[in-house]
């Protein structure tokens, strides 16, 4: 660089932050720097080879939100869903509904489908195809819940009162429900000898979530984090640092994270006292 | 309330590019599909905290969500460093701006894709960083400063010596 041309206005030149006397003023200088001239280009020509490098990230893929006043299906996870106890009625009668009653002799099934032309197939097939060999390799979304649990539990296990301070489950189920929307339960961790302080809404790995801090009879805290997720953490204990975390059994959709100080709690224990309520429990209001 | 899906869409279409760029990081995304991931649930968490009135009040809509999209990502970096997988073995793929791209430290590749992809003015940048602009202004040089470097060495490895010898 120029010692007549401070690095500052240089910059601002290449990135059209000069104002127009300014702009003017310096490409005067750089007429007579041929150097200079040569710098500001090749900076130039770094600003457009990285729009165009990243010009193909595919805009109609962009996120969705994650809350609790948006349909579930817009959280996608890859168009698998875990199916639900109360789907499998629904799926066993939808059968024996799909048509006359069978008759002596002969065997019920469902009506049959409309056959695709032979074509039509292939042209899915091969769309299909393409689609599956695009697509990114399916990510870990447990471990995503997991990383949530942790960054809330080092964010708000130390800092003062909670959002909502209770020792009532109930009453933080009330509370969180208000925010979040039906789908949220707490299991009931009191069995486990743990002591509830109170709770927030956080964002979590998908969406806005719950957390809830515990105490024991020790003192140790434990956060207990809720997020709606289709997505089901298999109960691994993972460990971040200092602190550990496994997943809860949820019979619902809420995807339940314990998250502790390693060596303060049985946390792996923990897990297997609490008791969730049931799918009829979650449905009273 | 938070805002309508069709205006979530939106906002997270805007930034994307961004996001993804800045994701792209040689240490912790293998390829642009991995960094899309990540890109995606930066955005989500930033529009999620945006609405919940988070980031700084001074700026406008656009760079707070911004402002916030660049905290994610440095939350993200700093937990995934503590990842025993960590880090990556390069970035697979791509244009060679953009492997270039990858390999910059995420401190400059913030203040450099804050200029060159949002087209944001140096005052604007740093404020989003939450930086000075003198600093702003050092990680802009040292990042273009790595960008030449790394252009340079490129055809430098392409006429290298290869590694087959001829045998007469």
């Amino acid at each position: 660089m120029s010692a007549g041309a401070p690095l500052a206005q240089a910059l601002a030149y290449a990135d059209d932050c000069l104002a127009p006397d300014e702009r003017r003023a310096f490409e005067r200088r750089m007429a007579a720097d041929p150097a200079l001239a040569a710098r500001i280009e090749q900076w130039r020509r770094q600003n457009e080879a990285i729009r165009q490098a990243f010009a193909d990230v595919a805009l109609a893929e962009s996120a969705a939100p994650a809350t609790a006043t948006v349909p579930p299906p817009l959280r996608r996870d890859f168009g698998r869903r875990r199916q639900s106890p109360f789907d499998a009625d629904a799926t066993g009668r939808s059968l024996a509904r799909s048509g006359a009653p069978p008759q002596p002799g002969e065997i019920a099934r469902p009506a049959p489908r409309r056959r695709l032309p032979r074509r039509g197939f292939a042209l899915f097939a091969a769309a299909f195809a393409l689609v599956w060999s695009a697509a990114p390799a399916p990510r870990d979304a447990s471990a995503d819940l997991a990383s949530a649990a942790f960054s809330a539990f080092r964010t708000f296990a130390d800092g003062g009162a909670p959002e909502f301070a209770t020792t009532e489950t109930a009453a933080l189920e009330t509370w969180l429900r208000g925010r979040l929307g039906g789908w949220l339960a707490l299991p009931d961790l009191g069995a486990a000898g743990l002591t509830l302080v109170g709770g927030r809404v956080i964002s979590g790995a998908e969406g806005p979530a719950a957390f809830a801090l515990y105490r024991d009879r020790a003192g140790a805290r434990v956060g207990l984090t809720v997020e709606s997720s289709e997505t089901a953490a298999p109960p691994l204990i993972r460990a971040s640092g200092a602190l550990v975390a496994t997943a809860l059994a949820a019979p619902g959709p809420e995807q339940a994270t314990l998250v502790a100080v390693r060596g303060e709690v049985d946390i792996g224990g923990l897990a297997r006292r609490a008791d969730f309520p049931t799918p009829e429990r979650q449905a009273t209001p | 309330m938070l805002s309508s899906t069709a205006e979530w869409r939106e906002e997270a279409r805007a930034v994307r590019r961004f996001a993804v760029a800045l994701a792209s990081d040689e240490r912790f995304a293998r390829d642009r599909g991995a960094a899309a991931l990540v890109a995606d649930s930066l955005v989500n968490r930033a529009l999620l905290a945006l609405h919940n009135g988070e980031g700084p009040a001074a700026l406008s809509r656009r760079l707070r969500l911004l402002c916030l999209l660049v905290r994610f990502h440095r939350r993200h970096i700093h937990l995934r460093s503590f990842d025993e997988d960590c880090p990556e073995s390069g970035f697979a793929g791509g244009a060679p701006m953009e492997r270039a791209v990858a390999a910059l430290p995420a401190e400059w590749r913030e203040a450099l894709l804050l200029v060159a992809i949002e087209r944001l003015s140096h005052q604007e940048a740093a404020a989003v960083l939450e930086i000075s602009l003198a600093a702003l202004l050092d990680r802009l040089a040292r990042a273009r400063a790595a960008l030449s470097q790394a252009s340079s060495a490129a055809p430098e490895r392409r006429n290298a010596a290869p590694h087959l010898r001829l045998i007469k």
